[in-house]
């Protein structure tokens, strides 16, 4: 036991370990999060959700899995097939790498860069590119338009994104995420969503519109084209990017809980649990996540031109003057 | 400004009420509400009643009703009358619009309060009633409007046969 314990330190040997957990962690979350979206919803339109296989629809994950792991994959007679078939890797791989420089616990953290949220910024633009393949490739009017509406959307969100963590990374005088989680402290007042207010609120919005949720999900707006870049998708390529969203989703609320929720820490010293302390960043991220949920099944969708002026004239305004204020405080304290 | 985002949080305060409320969904195979009093459920056919007139045969819309005619004395009266040996209701025909059961003189064709018919083949929809099972596939009524060919003979009219029992489904 001892010895493969000790097997597990060496280094590629870690990694590859390490990054198989992370992996496994992203393809059920997705099948978790599918669940917990249905019942969210079913619960808010006062129904049950699905509630029949397994003990309180426990296991409708499962069964759906398997349905789609049984349905044929179709392709449209004159799509593209290799932009078409690698699009959803495209958009699953970003979503999964993010996993790597996302600290759990205090030292555990697959990769712990130095340019980890450099790293976060970099892999989830590539997103983008998922969606512009799907859109392309499906040589189908929705899915280019809901493509065309991704990249533009995906594109512009970058920036109030971006714009958001710098005030972070200035308080921290790092770009590690660990270093980032560290320095927040471990009270609740010590957190960076108190003085980083806006920021966090900019990031949260930028961050629901990166992972085109509802209000943002114009990309697939269902209402006006049918399913945008996925219409033509079906089986386990579906699934894929199905899976892709949701990961990324829960990528989003966990880098959130990282750079403003103090990730691991507990919210007051005396919870502290040790090595345990990837249970308040479970929590946290779970919380977070459950308001993308909620957020989605109470808010209606944008227009493609309030879209814009939400990221350009309101997000970025905000993020630019709160980053001033950030570093005159930082000049004068 | 002030009012910067008040519609969204009052839209998020009513979900999240619903999301911890009372749910109204009624689960159905487990909970089965009482059906109204004139609902129109499946038909059925009290067999000692029915006298073989054959006009619930005649109305139906979607011919989903056969009867095979017979003539035997049922009653004992000594007189042989109508009687109906085969009857067969298609459900899967059946579009439940009453009008056998307005036409119906004795009243022995009426709806139960039955609703669920599902079957794997289209034919175990077909309800027989009689001692003889009827063939539910051969319309008991031709479309109206073309003209017969005289085939010369009558149409084959069964002749009494012999009680025996078991036969019927």
């Amino acid at each position: 036991m001892q010895t493969v314990l000790n097997l597990l330190e060496v280094e590629p040997i870690r990694l590859l370990v390490s990054f198989g957990a992370v992996l496994f962690l992203v393809l059920n979350l997705a099948a978790v999060l599918t669940m917990a979206e249905r019942k969210v919803s079913g619960y808010i339109h006062l129904r049950f959700g699905p509630n029949r296989v397994g003990p309180r629809g426990l296991l409708q994950p499962a069964a759906d899995v398997f349905k789609l792991f049984t349905k044929e994959n179709v392709s449209p007679g004159r799509s593209d097939l290799w932009v078409f078939l690698g699009a959803p890797i495209a958009m699953f791989i970003p979503a999964a790498l993010v996993w790597l420089v996302v600290p759990f616990a205090p030292n555990a953290v697959v990769a712990d860069l130095n340019v980890a949220i450099l790293f976060f910024v970099a892999i989830t633009s590539i997103g983008a590119l998922g969606v512009v393949m799907a859109g392309y490739g499906s040589r189908s009017a929705f899915s280019l338009l809901g493509a065309l509406r991704g990249a533009a959307q995906m594109i512009s969100y970058e920036v109030p994104l971006i714009l958001s963590l710098l005030g972070v990374v200035m308080l921290t005088g790092s770009l590690s995420l660990a270093d980032v989680v560290r320095a927040q402290g471990d009270t609740i007042w010590t957190w960076y969503f108190l003085p980083q207010l806006p920021m966090f609120v900019t990031f949260y919005i930028a961050g629901l519109a990166e992972v085109k949720r509802v209000p943002f999900d114009l990309p697939e707006g269902e209402s006006e084209i049918v399913g945008g870049y996925m219409v033509e998708y079906s089986g386990m390529t579906w699934a894929l990017i199905q899976a892709a969203e949701f990961a990324s989703m829960a990528v989003m609320s966990a880098v959130t809980v990282t750079l403003f929720v103090g990730g691991w820490q507990p919210p007051l010293p005396f919870l502290d649990l040790g090595n345990f302390n990837w249970v308040w960043f479970g929590i946290k991220t779970a919380l977070i996540m459950f308001t993308f949920q909620w957020i989605r099944w109470s808010v209606p969708r944008l227009r493609m031109d309030q879209l814009m002026d939400l990221g350009w004239k309101i997000l970025v305004p905000i993020t630019l003057i709160w980053l001033f204020v950030t570093a005159g405080a930082i000049l004068i304290f | 400004m002030p009012q910067v985002g008040q519609g969204i949080m009052k839209g998020m305060g009513v979900t999240l009420k619903h999301l911890f409320g009372q749910k109204i969904t009624r689960q159905y195979p487990e909970y089965k509400r009482n059906l109204p009093e004139r609902s129109r459920g499946m038909l059925t056919v009290d067999m000692d009643r029915c006298i073989a007139c054959l006009q619930c045969m005649r109305i139906c819309p979607d011919h989903c009703i056969s009867i095979e005619q017979t003539k035997r004395d049922a009653d004992g009266s000594g007189k042989a009358k109508p009687y109906p040996i085969g009857f067969v209701i298609d459900d899967s025909r059946c579009m439940y619009c009453s009008l056998c059961v307005e036409v119906c003189p004795v009243n022995c064709i009426y709806h139960t309060e039955e609703f669920e018919a599902q079957a794997y083949n289209r034919l175990e929809l077909a309800r027989q009633f009689g001692e003889r099972p009827v063939d539910p596939r051969i319309d008991p009524k031709p479309a109206v409007g073309k003209k017969k060919k005289p085939t010369g003979k009558k149409a084959p009219r069964t002749v009494e046969q012999p009680r025996t029992g078991g036969e019927a489904a």
